[in-house]
């Protein structure tokens, strides 16, 4: 081609390549003029623009990588084959997924031939940081022991250094499949999945979340058994140099089709996670469909799909979805797998099941079921033609955004709530008619006890935030009770009834004690009267039963909900004496019926001790008391090292060491046992981030660390320390701006600060935390007028801003600040006047008053 | 096998460059068998980020082969040009030796089930590409080097811009009319 004819057709194609369709042909018309040749050329480079886009955008190296790859791959597996790695015989490859192969494995060293799953993690980076927490995660899943779980045997490193996990060999097809091939009915399918829900449930139990959930890992054995595969094998695969950044760096360690919209988005994954990955599969096993219509599952489609569609109803898919090119089963045949016709499909699945479905599939996790066992009681609800909570749910759900919108219209909720009792009442009349039919009875029973926890959880939940709903919650608090009276007259001294009864009152006496309101209508005196009931029916119980562990743990509970309505009340007498008489029984029990469980209440019994101890201002004691719950919670949590609620024991006692060693001056020692306590906190947040809980630890920790440090004189890690808890817990406050305890840590956490750079001689910056802190403590008190914690809190940090003003010579400020302290102190002393640190700190504020205007003594420390 | 030193790799691309054709005999296997282990790493690694793993293929390839500090080449430019020969040499040659070639054995092709670790259009066979290639060289010169650095040397448009010494406009042009040139090359041997 001679070089100006090119020159030319260059110039022409970069203007007509901007010019859309219509424009270019008109375009080419004229440039072109009567040369048919170049108009024909130029159309035809035009004619691939479309095509061009992304043609050659991925370098050839890249193409070229990923076939070496996969070939050399290829190679080592086949290597594999015959050889032995630790005490495994590697027969075959079973395949191959997104975390590595997995090969089929003979147990070598045994008399017996056993079968085994190897599976090679060879996605993962094996750097030693890597190694190390595979190491951990693996202990962790290998206390998974379930019926409707593959166990996790043993793992290791090869030679190579590639990880690698021994499993249970599982010989099963995916469970979707199962339920075709088997022509299993709806009903049968849904006794399978509740076997599956189970296993998740469980799993969860153990803070374990699967996070991979689909039919390919849930293998379903000839004899009807199914057998989650994986479990947290998806975590392992996204560990990373940054343990906080778990949840960000899991891209792809999911399968799209089955990924919730927080795992799309990057969000936060929890236990709602594989709850809305279990509706997926269910979805699959019910309808033969996909919740969403996506035509292609083009992977940017359906992710879009997943975050902003709401799923289709599943009567309407399984039977009105048309086949395409995804969907390529026709509504008879999927229905004949399932022994029943379209007609009859769509009338099983509509109604319930639908609502099931639905909830479980909700965007926000915090709307699906809150456990996956939550999902199974529903479709076992069903099962038996109870009334399933999804229905409930959405009713409650509804109501409360009724409330919501309109803060007038309060009475609806009383009005739902007669609806709700009138049928609790047909029960009661049911029931008494219906006594010789006993199973029916016990039936109804029970449904009338899920009635009244749902009112007394669901429902009180559902509105407790809500502004203006106190008189809606009383009205379900008083109502429960009603009944529970009405239930009690009915027992006729069946011990599982007054068992319920009892842990009905405990519930509703939490209730009250949570309300917290000393002053306003008497909460704490009155959960103290309900424990007191459901203390005298558990003593009744343990009297009549002596040999029941069950019922004399039961009292321990109890006993230890006194213990704490004491100490809230400020009767701190009887708080010690409730703690030791637990203790006491505790003690008696350990010789007949010693216990992991009964060990770590002797714990918890210390630890109360230790609690009214200090604020007796005995820290001798109290610390004597915590080094003996240390030990316990120890030698707990090394027997069962995965058990997180025995690490969290370990962890709560350096906490109480930390804090009262810091109440008795002992700075270094303080110091020591929150670095203990900061190690476990660190832990904890690492593996469950979500955990709010866990967070209010790690806050715990850096906060009462850097005190210590100040206090103790070495002031290099305090900024650092402190920064870190402001920083988590303002994501905190952010992230649930109605999380009043949140709020009041937030305070706290601003004036520690604050007391550490006065410490460090930064009275300025000082003075502008413990504003803050002030600030925010003051809303705290508007939300929640009657803590004597928070308004202790709020009293120490006045004293703080008061005399740092002192010191920066504004007297009038400081004594303002002082005297708010005062006040607040002598109130909070009238409601507790045997609380030793309440009359310290009062004794501060005014020491601080009589030293204006020039306070020049060295800093309290308390 | 004994890893060649850099020095001997700088060596042998100094010769290929003046015309030494025995050079290029010696280059391949040590350039293959980096890109081998390399690319096996990057695999098992970084899967979640393939733009990372790009750079990091054909950055790790180049510095690993390369001692940057003997290379004397007369800049940084020349450099690329010489390393994006080699690399297309090598490619090409391993694409023919595995008959990844139009429906001979297997295309380069993603399954849409998985996640989309490479988007990659179903029919890109590079030996096909490399023969369209040569084409456009007779045609344009220019425009297949733009094609030769930014596909095989997995430049981006600013370094083959510098290499090539005109401005990333121009490039950017290049490599539009390149494209379709090379798809309508393509589409009429089929």
């Amino acid at each position: 081609m001679e070089n100006t004819r090119w020159l030319q057709i260059e110039e022409l194609f970069h203007r007509a390549v901007k010019l859309d369709d219509a424009l270019r042909v008109e375009f080419l018309r004229h440039a072109c003029g009567g040369d048919e040749q170049l108009r024909r050329e130029l159309e035809s480079l035009l004619a691939q623009q479309k095509k061009s886009e992304q043609f050659l955008e991925t370098p050839a190296v890249e193409l070229i990588g990923e076939l070496i790859a996969n070939e050399a791959k290829l190679e080592d597996d086949h290597r594999l084959i015959g050889t032995t790695i630790s005490h495994y015989r590697v027969v075959e490859r079973l395949g191959g997924g997104g975390m590595g192969d997995v090969f089929r494995a003979i147990r070598a060293d045994h008399a017996y031939e056993r079968h085994v799953a190897l599976k090679l993690i060879n996605t993962g980076r094996h750097s030693p940081f890597f190694i190390k927490r595979f190491k951990v995660e693996r202990q962790i899943l290998a206390s998974l022991d379930h019926p409707n779980i593959a166990r996790l045997f043993d793992g290791g490193t090869t030679d190579d250094g590639v990880p690698y996990l021994v499993m249970e060999y599982i010989q099963g097809e995916p469970i979707t499949a199962y339920c075709d091939n088997h022509r299993l009915s709806i009903a049968d399918r849904l006794k399978l999945f509740v076997q599956v829900c189970s296993a998740v449930h469980y799993a969860h139990q153990h803070l374990i979340i699967h996070r991979d959930i689909k039919p390919d890992n849930i293998l379903t054995t000839p004899d009807g058994d199914a057998k989650l595969m994986d479990f947290g094998i998806a975590k392992i695969l996204e560990v990373d140099a940054d343990p906080r950044q778990h949840q960000t760096t899991m891209t792809g360690a999911f399968t799209p089709a089955y990924a919730s919209p927080e795992q799309i988005k990057g969000d936060a994954i929890s236990t709602a996670t594989d709850v809305y990955s279990l509706g997926v599969v269910l979805y699959e096993i019910l309808t033969g469909r996909l919740p969403y219509r996506a035509p292609n599952h083009a992977p940017h489609e359906l992710a879009r799909a997943i975050c902003e569609v709401e799923p289709e109803r599943p009567s309407t898919a399984a039977v009105f979805r048309a086949s395409t090119a995804v969907d390529k089963i026709s509504p008879e045949s999927l229905s004949a797998c399932r022994n029943t016709t379209p007609e009859k499909l769509a009338r099983t699945l509509s109604g319930d099941l639908d609502q099931i479905l639905l909830k479980a599939l909700r965007k926000e996790p915090q709307h699906r079921y809150t456990s996956a066992q939550a999902l199974a009681d529903d479709l076992q609800a069903y099962a038996l033609g109870l009334p399933v909570s999804a229905r409930r749910g959405t009713f409650s759900y509804r109501a409360a955004k009724f409330v919501r919108r309109n803060k007038l219209m309060l009475s609806v909720a009383a009005v739902i709530l007669l609806i709700m009792f009138s049928g609790a009442v047909a029960i009661i009349r049911e029931a008494r008619v219906a006594r010789m039919a006993r199973f029916r009875a016990e039936q109804r029973f029970e449904a009338l006890r899920k009635l009244t926890n749902s009112m007394l959880f669901e429902f009180h939940d559902s509105i407790e935030n809500l502004p203006g709903s106190t008189a809606a919650r009383e009205l379900v608090v008083r109502r429960s009770l009603e009944y529970l009276e009405q239930i009690a007259a009915e027992a006729n001294d069946d011990p599982a009834t007054l068992r319920d009864l009892a842990a009905a009152y405990e519930r509703i006496g939490r209730i009250r004690a949570e309300e917290g309101h000393p002053h306003v209508g008497g909460s704490f005196q009155q959960a103290r009267e309900l424990y007191t009931k459901a203390l005298a029916i558990r003593q009744n119980l343990v009297a009549a039963n002596p040999d029941d562990v069950a019922l004399q743990m039961d009292l321990l509970g109890t006993m230890s909900n006194m213990a704490a309505v004491y100490t809230a009340l400020g009767e701190l007498d009887g708080a010690l004496d409730f703690y030791q008489r637990r203790l006491e029984i505790e003690r008696k029990l350990q010789a007949t019926h010693d216990s992991e469980e009964l060990r770590y209440k002797i714990a918890g019994s210390h630890i109360g001790i230790a609690d009214v101890e200090q604020s007796l201002g005995n820290y001798a004691s109290a610390i004597d008391h915590l080094h003996q719950a240390l030990a316990l919670d120890q030698s707990l949590s090394e027997k069962a090292p995965s058990s997180l609620r025995f690490l969290g024991g370990v962890w709560r006692s350096h906490a109480y060491l930390a804090m009262v060693l810091k109440y008795d001056k002992k700075y270094a020692e303080a110091a020591a046992e929150s670095r203990k306590g900061l190690g476990i906190s660190e832990e904890l947040t690492a593996r469950d981030p979500n955990n709010s809980e866990f967070q209010r630890w790690l806050i715990n920790d850096y906060e009462s660390l850097c005190a210590s440090l100040a206090y103790a004189g070495s002031f290099s890690e305090v900024r650092g320390l402190c920064g870190k808890a402001i920083e988590i817990n303002g994501a905190m406050v952010k992230s649930d701006p109605n999380n009043v305890q949140a709020r009041a840590d937030f305070a706290n956490t601003n004036m520690t600060m604050g007391v550490a750079l006065y410490i460090m001689r930064s009275l300025q910056e000082a003075l502008r935390f413990e504003r803050r802190a002030d600030a925010i403590y003051r809303d705290v008190a508007r939300q929640d007028p009657d803590s004597l914690t928070n308004a202790v809190d709020h009293a120490t940090t006045l004293i703080y801003a008061g005399r740092i003003e002192a010191r920066l010579h504004q007297p009038e400020s400081a004594s303002q600040d002082l005297e708010r302290a005062e006040k607040m102190l002598e109130e909070s002393l009238a409601a507790s006047p045997k609380n030793q640190y309440f009359a310290n700190t009062l004794e501060e504020a005014r020491t601080a008053l009589r030293a204006l205007p020039n306070d020049t003594a060295p800093l309290a420390v308390h | 096998m004994a890893l060649p030193s850099n020095h001997e790799v700088t060596q042998l691309l100094r010769a290929w460059t003046a015309g030494d054709k025995s050079a290029l005999e010696k280059l391949t296997p040590l350039v293959y068998d980096e890109l081998h282990s390399v690319a096996r790493r990057c695999m098992a690694g970084e899967r979640t980020d393939h733009t990372l793993q790009t750079t990091a293929l054909v950055n790790e390839v180049y510095l690993r082969l390369v001692d940057c500090g003997r290379v004397n080449w007369q800049d940084r430019a020349h450099f690329f040009a010489v390393s994006a020969q080699l690399m297309r040499r090598i490619l090409i040659d391993f694409a023919r030796s595995r008959g990844y070639q139009k429906r001979g054995g297997g295309t380069i092709q993603i399954s849409l089930d998985e996640a989309p670790l490479v988007s990659c259009e179903p029919d890109s066979d590079i030996v096909a590409i490399d023969g369209a290639l040569k084409s456009l060289a007779v045609v344009d010169e220019r425009k297949s080097k733009v094609v030769e650095l930014r596909f095989f040397g997995g430049l981006s448009i600013e370094e083959t811009a510098e290499v090539l010494r005109v401005s990333t406009e121009t490039v950017v042009r290049d490599w539009r009319l390149a494209k379709v040139w090379l798809l309508r090359e393509l589409s009429q041997e089929t």
